[in-house]
């Protein structure tokens, strides 16, 4: 349901909320990759346009991963107390955010002809949107999930062994 | 007299030749307009670090946000003057845009700030003493902006700070609306079933 803007904002600055949700999670993330992202394009004039256009931004990309524990069974946890040995199978590690935070896209370079209008923000805007889009692409092939199973399981196997137990076995549902 | 007649003939003419020409060429102008696509340049990965964050709630949100700005031509000292004769103190010519955000909000525990001091087991039982609730995250990435109107009248270091100050208010609003209460409550039962599946005999959560 959309509330009634602020008056007092109306003309300055006015927002309509439209949809908030707050929901349970047990997301625990146990890797984070920053990578660095350039975005670049060149608009090459055609008739009758006259003038190139070309802009290019740096950015920065923050990838959070680790185990959702939303469904999982902690019955399924096997212990002998006696040699006080401790099993159990971890859900596989998933990606839980890809943060592009706008404070940290920068513009390191632009140039226009001296027909051509700048790029306006709706055209950068859309830039930005295909970088997310391929960044995210392109982090399924960088063994984050990989990585944050590894981080997940040295993360447990602390964990246990200082809360007493002397044998860990940690592996992952595939 | 019939060179008034003359000079307002060919204004006519000219101004309807202006009109033509101009339509002509917008039309031409969409009709080869491209989608502009980026280049395909690699990211680079910069660090790998562990974490340890257990997000416990998330809060989303999603809001149109209209915003408005003294238009080039009076945006300056002369538009600033003109402006101030105005009952309400608004620039006599503005350019708005409207937006549609979203954004998500997540919240929970840095359990790299827990300590060895942080547990303590005393006849089977786990007393565990947990930091504060914390906003973890607060995503929203270019995929979730949508320039819905007057973008080409804007910059976009003039949106981008739009954004900053949207991102600040989705995480005000999150607050209020009891994200860190709710991430301190789900985590609170998250954790003690946690440690309850390693056998303690209870999970006492200070």
């Amino acid at each position: 349901m959309c509330l009634k803007s602020n008056k007092k904002q109306s003309l300055e600055w006015r927002t309509r909320q439209c949809l908030k949700q707050l929901t349970a999670r047990s997301d625990f993330a146990t890797t984070k990759y920053t990578l660095h992202k350039i975005i670049k394009a060149k608009d090459v004039a055609s008739f009758p346009k006259i003038g190139d256009r070309q802009v290019l931004y740096s950015s920065t990309v923050y990838v959070k991963a680790g185990i959702n524990f939303d469904n999982f069974n902690f019955k399924n946890v096997q212990i002998d107390e006696g040699l006080k040995e401790i099993t159990l199978t971890l859900p596989k590690a998933q990606i839980f955010s890809t943060n592009m935070p706008s404070l940290q896209r920068e513009k390191v370079y632009e140039r226009k002809g001296l027909f051509r209008k700048k790029f306006d923000s709706g055209e950068i805007a859309e830039f930005f949107k295909q970088g997310e889009q391929s960044v995210k692409e392109e982090i399924k092939n960088m063994g984050i999930i990989e990585e944050a199973q590894r981080n997940a399981m040295s993360l447990f196997k602390i964990a246990l062994l200082q809360l007493g137990y002397n044998v860990v076995n940690i592996s992952f549902e595939s | 007299m019939r060179i008034v007649i003359d000079i307002a003939l060919a204004a006519l003419v000219l101004g309807f030749l202006y009109f033509v020409g101009r339509k002509l060429y917008l039309h031409i102008l969409s009709a080869k307009q491209k989608k502009l696509t980026i280049d395909d340049t690699p990211s680079s990965v910069v660090s790998i670090e562990k974490i340890a964050e257990l997000t416990t709630a998330t809060y989303f949100d999603e809001k149109v946000i209209v915003k408005k700005k003294p238009k080039g031509i009076v945006d300056n000292k002369v538009g600033e003057i003109l402006a101030s004769m105005n009952k309400d103190g608004q620039p006599i010519l503005e350019d708005e845009i409207c937006m549609i955000a979203k954004a998500t909000i997540r919240a929970g525990y840095d359990f790299t700030e827990l300590t060895p001091e942080s547990f303590n087991v005393r006849n089977g039982v786990l007393y565990l003493r947990l930091p504060s609730a914390k906003i973890l995250d607060v995503i929203s990435n270019p995929a979730d902006w949508e320039y819905f109107a007057g973008a080409d009248k804007w910059s976009y270091d003039q949106t981008l700070q739009i954004e900053e100050e949207t991102k600040e208010l989705f995480t005000k609003e999150a607050i209020e609306n009891g994200i860190l209460k709710a991430a301190e409550e789900n985590g609170r039962n998250t954790i003690k079933m946690i440690f309850l599946s390693l056998n303690y005999k209870d999970v006492v959560l200070e």
